[in-house]
């Protein structure tokens, strides 16, 4: 017998109330009662002093048995309320004892606490948001399991139990509760964190009903907190509030990021003296959001001592600029606003994006430093500043009043984070378009806008991304919003093939070697490595901070390297076009790493290229030939999946395969294949060598998925080589309208002619362009060979120079 | 037959825990009040000037013009002393009305069930 079974008796009498008359039906009597009461007074005092008639005594008496349930019912719904949130701030609360909700569960248990809990609201909550639906709840009740009482619950002793610590007693005690989510694909963690949802959800919906709570009513505005401090007229007018956005009211207080950043700015600002704040972060990150929880903070006078009363003035800078367009105007105007912010006394001045303020300034000659540096020393004024990464390391960061102001950056929100912000906002969404987010819809929506939306930062783009998937949900009349759906509509919406693998693409996954055999001669051994690591990438088992997939690919010329990498795009991506080559060897320069990059003023290669794919293969060709810094960078693009231009834009490299070619090594692997040594025997110690020629360091080399060796091709491979060239040259002649047809031995002869060991392969095109191609174009201008004539080749139609 | 349980299990509470209850909600009111009318700031501040406002002195003494400030001043106090004395006030009364109707609910409370029961049978008697 656990410590809390005794729980349900204390919360009994209130529990069947409320099952006798449920909440909203107290709230509607009460006021039913109170409007009775109401009218019958007044039908009692007309009837008594205006048009006196019999009525009246009928009506006091209609009065007083209103009145008398009116008071009974009050009554009743204060007992209610005394249990229902009982325990509801910490401070209340017992050592042991349960929550009201968990103690409904209990007394309707009836010797099956998980039937309970699961048809219980909150319980019935957390299972749609897991993902099931009414049936697949149905079928668990069905199944045969051993039901479990309130009293056989291995319940921690000695704790306050809630409706999440239910959950999860459950989860570990009953089998085929379990069992049953776990075929539904719910792991621990997921199961976790959706209980946490529901039960934060609950807290929250309580908290917001709770209005006699110290914390609800500490709300309320004070009066005359503002006499003692003075009005800053002229600023007032060119101001704003610090705005209420949906972001922000609906982040609560556990949000640990927010938090930790909110207490940093706090203790800037509660310093005497230079307590100024530049708030650095990309746009969307919720840097107003943290100020705003400052105030809200410094309004319930939770903050630190010295904030108090203090206040958020936002400056509306384009509306000064726009009104105050010469040198003298803008001076005097800026300059009486700070006047008026330090006299009041109170004032926590806001300048958002402040390197555009400073440069609208320049432009009419006005220096807004100047003007700002002399406050910002004051000791009754706080000024805080905004701007982004970019802006800041360019236009802020060096000027000396820098000293005055701390910098403090706000990253883009973390996953988990995000996923808590879009939890706390959804609700509303749900209702509007009458559907049901599930957690791991939620989960995928999280990590789909994190690796596919290319632009903006966290949380923003996850809350847009949760925000079209709701109304395209609504629109599409599904119940629930799950990680399929999710899924479904990124894929839609990016062309990306994320989450299930479709039938189509599982036989071009399981058959990949076969498909890039089609293009690829030979290089068994290079093609099945490629193949496997792209499995692992797409089943999803990968690492998911780093590009899709890496390889260095060493070989000699002509083997067939570039040739991989163009069946991999159009193999895996669809098309040769999603081959975005790179070549290295124009990187060797000073100027390497600001071209790849980009400068302040133009974007980089790079960047532009993953801008506009980043679901491609990028072929690095002559890898070495770049300089340090650019290896350097594709250390950290290999090690994180991402980098950072010089504009300070994070851009994406997840959903890349990244191909890095050279001919470091080459003559080890022509040796090793003329002395009939197995390559896969001796690449450890080719890598050895290239490295200790100093072509690649040790670090970039293990970055990489796979090095991969090209061998040169046998002599069966290259008369396959020959072959495809030669059935391209048929092609293009039959789209000219000339069939053409040739013997075994030209193909022979091509191969032989157009392969060296220094080149491979790549020769045979111009064996074919000057010996067959001239052939053939002397008989077509000849006249001997007409539209839709067949000519046939022979080695002895051919001259060479041999 | 659950629903038995109810009027017991309230009246337990009404007698017992509910007087603790009401003494919660009774002190948080007067909490809300203090903070409302932020009293105890107002009596700190009595007498500073209103809103900040006040002139500040030029660097050429003239007697007339030191006069004049030092009368703008003290207006200045005098109008913040007074709105200030007001709210002082108005919340003081708040807290007497606060006080008297905690007592009032408190004794009320105790005699409920019977004035319920009065009102009731009163309303049956006036109407048949």
């Amino acid at each position: 017998m656990n410590k809390q079974a005794p729980e349900i008796l204390l919360y009994t009498p209130a529990i069947a109330l409320e099952q006798f008359l449920n909440r909203r039906w107290q709230k509607v009597i009460t006021s039913a009662f109170l409007i009775a009461g109401v009218s019958s007074v007044a039908g009692y005092t007309y009837s008594t002093y205006i048009a006196p008639s019999e009525l009246a005594g009928t009506f006091l008496g209609i009065g007083a048995i209103s009145v008398s349930f009116l008071i009974s019912v009050s009554l009743l719904r204060f007992f209610h309320n005394a249990f229902y949130y009982r325990g509801f701030g910490t401070n209340e609360r017992e050592a042991i004892g349960t929550t009201y909700e968990v103690a409904r569960i209990f007394y309707n248990a009836n010797d099956d606490v998980t039937g309970a809990f699961a048809r219980s609201p909150q319980g019935y909550e957390t299972l749609t948001r897991l993902g099931l639906t009414d049936k697949d709840i149905e079928t668990f009740f069905l199944r045969d399991r051993t039901k479990l009482s309130v009293g056989a619950l291995p319940l921690p002793d000695n704790q306050y139990i809630t409706f999440r610590d239910l959950g999860l007693v459950l989860f570990e005690t009953d089998v085929v509760y379990k069992n049953t989510l776990v075929e539904a694909g719910v792991t621990a963690e997921i199961y976790f964190n959706t209980l946490s949802w529901v039960t934060r959800r609950y807290y929250a919906y309580k908290n917001e009903k709770r209005w006699w709570s110290k914390e609800r009513l500490s709300n309320l505005t004070s009066i005359g907190r503002e006499w003692s401090y003075g009005t800053a007229y002229l600023l007032n007018r060119f101001s704003r509030a610090i705005a209420n956005n949906s972001i922000f009211s609906n982040l609560i207080n556990d949000n640990a990021y927010a938090s930790e950043k909110v207490e940093e700015i706090e203790i800037i600002l509660a310093r005497s003296r230079e307590s100024n704040v530049m708030l650095v972060g990309e746009p969307g990150v919720g840097k107003m959001d943290i100020l705003l929880r400052v105030a809200e903070r410094i309004k319930r006078k939770v903050s630190h001592p010295n904030l108090n009363d203090r206040r958020f003035i936002v400056l509306d800078t384009d509306r000064i600029l726009a009104q105050f367009d010469s040198k003298q105007e803008l001076e005097r105007t800026f300059l009486t606003m700070l006047n008026q912010a330090e006299r009041a006394g109170n004032v926590i001045l806001v300048i958002e994006n402040i390197a555009g303020f400073i440069k609208a300034g320049e432009s009419i000659a006005v220096d807004i430093v100047a003007l700002i540096e002399p406050y910002l020393g004051a000791q009754d004024l706080n000024i805080v500043f905004t701007e982004t990464p970019n802006n800041y390391h360019h236009e802020i960061e060096t000027l000396s009043v820098m000293q005055k102001i701390e910098t403090v950056y706000v990253e883009p929100s973390s996953l988990l984070g995000t996923e808590r912000l879009l939890q706390d906002i959804v609700r509303n969404y749900e209702i509007k378009y009458q559907t049901v987010l599930t957690y791991p819809g939620l989960q995928a929506i999280t990590i789909d806008a994190d690796r596919y939306v290319p632009t903006g930062v966290m949380p923003d783009k996850a809350i847009d991304l949760m925000v079209e998937i709701m109304g395209a949900a609504g629109q599409a009349g599904a119940t629930h919003v799950t990680e399929d759906f999710v899924q479904s509509y990124v894929r839609q919406k990016t062309g990306i093939p994320v989450g299930p693998i479709e039938d189509t693409e599982r036989e071009m996954l399981l058959g990949l070697e076969d498909k890039l055999h089609e293009r690829v001669v030979g290089q068994e051994a290079a093609i099945t490595a490629i193949s496997s690591a792209m499995r692992r990438a797409r089943a999803g088992i990968q690492d998911a901070d780093r590009p899709m997939g890496s390889f260095l690919f060493l070989g000699p010329t002509g083997v067939g390297k570039t040739e991989t990498a163009k069946a991999l795009a159009s193999v895996f991506f669809g098309s040769e076009n999603a081959m975005l080559r790179i070549d290295m060897s124009e990187f060797s320069g000073f100027d390497a790493l600001e071209r790849l990059l980009g400068n302040s003023h133009t974007s980089g290669i790079i960047s532009d290229m993953m801008q506009e794919h980043q679901y491609a293969v990028l072929l690095l060709d002559e890898f070495e030939k770049a300089t340090q810094g650019v290896h350097d960078l594709f250390l950290q693009i290999l090690d994180e999946g991402r980098f950072t231009d010089a504009r300070g834009n994070i851009v994406n490299m997840r959903n890349t395969i990244v191909i890095a070619t050279s001919n470091a090594g080459s003559q080890f692997i022509i040796r090793a294949v003329q002395n009939n040594q197995n390559l896969t025997d001796i690449k450890e110690e080719i890598i050895r060598e290239i490295i200790k020629d100093g072509v690649y360091r040790p670090e970039l080399i293990n970055r990489f998925d796979g090095v991969i060796l090209f061998e040169p091709l046998g002599h069966t491979e290259q008369k396959t080589v020959a072959g495809y060239l030669m059935k391209e040259l048929q092609d293009r002649m039959r789209a000219k309208g000339y069939n053409l047809d040739f013997s075994d031995d030209i193909t022979k002869m091509v191969a032989e002619e157009g392969y060296n060991p220094e080149f491979g392969a790549r020769p045979m095109r111009r064996v074919i362009q000057d010996h067959i191609e001239e052939a053939v174009a002397r008989k077509i201008i000849a006249g001997s060979l007409k539209k839709g004539e067949t000519i046939r080749l022979s080695a002895a139609d051919i001259t060479t120079q041999k | 037959m659950q629903w038995l349980l109810i009027l017991p299990g309230y009246f337990l509470w009404h007698y017992t825990l509910a007087f603790r209850d009401i003494w919660h909600l009774w002190m948080n009111a007067f909490w809300t009040i203090n903070r409302v009318f932020s009293i105890p700031l107002l009596l700190q501040t009595l007498f500073s000037p209103w809103k900040r406002i006040i002139e500040t002195d030029g660097k050429k003494f003239d007697l007339e013009d030191w006069a004049g400030r030092k009368l703008v001043n003290l207006m200045s106090r005098l109008v913040g002393a007074m709105v200030r004395m007001s709210v002082i006030v108005t919340g003081l009364v708040s807290m007497l009305a606060t006080f008297i109707l905690g007592l009032c609910l408190y004794m009320f409370w105790v005699v409920a069930p019977v004035v319920i029961a009065i009102l009731f049978m009163s309303g049956v008697y006036l109407l048949f």
